[in-house]
């Protein structure tokens, strides 16, 4: 349950950022929204855990 | 019996003068204006020949107050001088390399530049070679571009080809594998290129010839210049329509300070194609024929290239300050066919005519000429390709614009990729090789999306 709340922050950021997207992008379906939403969720997640990485050895 | 003059030449395109001044009109200037300051030589007997595809072969006939270069300096051209066909005649005439020696060229050679296929071991391969020196390295890296020309009734077409039988068969290939070759329809050979001599160029290059065919490897563009000369008439089209996409180069994009371009769409048959009157012109290039399962996406791609450019008619432009995209057709069987397409909006059967009467051929050569520009296309298309200037078709250095209609799969995607090919049209033909812009990404961004999303969300079970 912890590890799941600390996906929430960059899953939330990516949610926001996917809606952006999608809003700009303009798809003609919901799968292509779907899908907007999905990667930048993804790619906000793993951002977020590069970074919790780079924190984590720049700490130690 | 008939006295056949050939004379080949390969034009090297920097020798042409820059200027608009045709080839032909730099080179019987001296003979016209009666300044004949070439030194005289001594006339060159002209010889009887058998007709081409008899005999020992064909040499060349320089007319008698040519300036002929007699002894070759390339190695290569004193090797095969035994096997010349034909001869380069003058040094600032039909050439020659970029030092103004006279090229010598192989039946062989002929073949290979000439030939629908090559025959390699019995195999027979399509021939795509599109570069003299792609056949011998010695040769000037110019597009292969051969025009011929007919006097008095001689049908050159059949001459040319009786050549290259000749040649496939001194490669080794059995003469019936060398019965089956034709000559290419893919631009690089241009018939007879709607000019026929009417008599000698003039007396002084031709005078004793006697007439029959002449063969020229020319630059087409300047070819076509020398329609206008005295010496040269128009004839009707000829029967058969010969595809030229080289054959007249439009006229280069103006210069930015000329003012912008206006883009506009029209439907073109193969005898007039390229457009010759436009500032310059782009092509919708499919990469095959569609097929029944496919159809619909050339239709939905035809409605918007109707929707989103305007014909050229329509246009409150001129010509010459347009960039029209062209959708080629075949409209060999029905001359009228373009005339139907070009309206200002489609009919309930204007694109099925269009799709089902496709040019694929003029599509092919343009996907080619892309290719040998540097771009890559290697989606299913179509692709959306232009040239600045025009006239550089083809030439690697040309900066290309481009689009790629891979991803499009419904009208709406593709009147946005028109959109886009648009503005970039109108636009400063020096920013096109710039390629991206936010709208572009977009654009294809979108296309990901349409196409992936909903595969994504049956997979999920949506």
């Amino acid at each position: 349950m912890g590890s799941l709340a600390k996906l929430t922050l960059p899953a939330a950021i990516g949610i926001i950022l996917g809606v952006a997207a999608t809003i700009w992008i303009q798809p003609d379906n919901a799968g292509g929204m779907a899908l907007i939403i999905a990667v930048t969720t993804a790619f906000s997640i793993i951002v977020g855990a590069v970074i919790k990485m780079l924190r984590g050895k720049a700490g130690s | 019996m008939r006295i056949a003059f050939i004379i080949v030449g390969i034009i090297a395109g920097s020798s042409v003068p820059a200027s608009s001044q045709s080839l032909f009109e730099a080179v019987t200037e001296p003979f016209r204006s009666g300044i004949n300051a070439l030194t005289p030589r001594s006339p060159i007997e002209t010889q009887s020949l058998p007709p081409i595809g008899q005999g020992e072969p064909s040499i060349l006939y320089p007319s008698p107050s040519v300036e002929v270069i007699p002894t070759p300096t390339r190695d290569r051209a004193v090797s095969v001088a035994e096997d010349v066909m034909k001869i380069a005649p003058a040094t600032d005439i039909v050439l020659n390399d970029d030092t103004g020696t006279p090229i010598f060229i192989s039946k062989t050679e002929i073949y290979q530049a000439l030939a629908d296929r090559l025959i390699d071991d019995s195999e027979e391969i399509g021939n795509n070679t599109l570069f003299w020196n792609q056949i011998d390295p010695s040769l000037p890296k110019r597009r292969i571009s051969v025009i011929a020309a007919e006097y008095e009734g001689d049908d050159a077409n059949s001459q040319v080809l009786q050549v290259v039988r000749q040649g496939c068969v001194e490669t080794g290939a059995s003469e019936a594998a060398c019965a089956r070759v034709n000559l290419r329809k893919d631009g690089r050979y241009l018939g007879t290129g709607d000019i026929r001599l009417a008599g000698p160029i003039t007396p002084d290059l031709m005078g004793s010839s006697g007439g029959a065919a002449v063969i020229g490897f020319a630059d087409i563009k300047d070819v076509t210049q020398t329609a206008s000369i005295e010496s040269y008439v128009p004839t009707p089209p000829p029967a058969v329509v010969i595809m030229q996409p080289a054959m007249v180069a439009p006229a280069p994009v103006p210069a930015p300070s000329a003012g912008r371009l206006s883009a506009s769409r029209i439907f073109l048959g193969r005898s007039s194609y390229p457009p010759a009157d436009f500032a310059a012109y782009g092509i919708l290039a499919f990469t095959t024929l569609p097929a029944p399962d496919d159809r619909d996406r050339y239709i939905e791609i035809c409605d918007a290239f109707f929707a989103a450019l305007i014909s050229s008619s329509d246009l409150e432009v001129p010509l010459n300050e347009q960039m029209v995209t062209v959708w080629p057709i075949d409209d060999r069987d029905n001359p009228g066919l373009t005339d139907i397409l070009n309206i200002t909006r489609a009919e309930t059967d204007s694109c099925a005519t269009a799709v089902d009467n496709y040019d694929i051929l003029i599509a092919d050569q343009a996907i080619r000429d892309a290719r040998f520009a540097g771009k890559t296309l290697n989606g299913r298309g179509p692709f959306l390709i232009a040239w600045s200037p025009g006239a550089d078709k083809g030439f690697g250095e040309a900066a290309v614009l481009m689009a790629d209609l891979t991803d499009v799969n419904s009208t709406a995607d593709a009147k946005e990729v028109f959109r886009v090919w648009t503005d970039d049209i109108e636009k400063d033909t020096g920013l096109w090789e710039m390629g991206f812009s936010l709208e572009k990404l977009r654009l294809k961004l979108r296309q990901i999306a349409n196409r992936y999303g909903d595969g994504m969300l049956k997979y999920f079970g949506g």
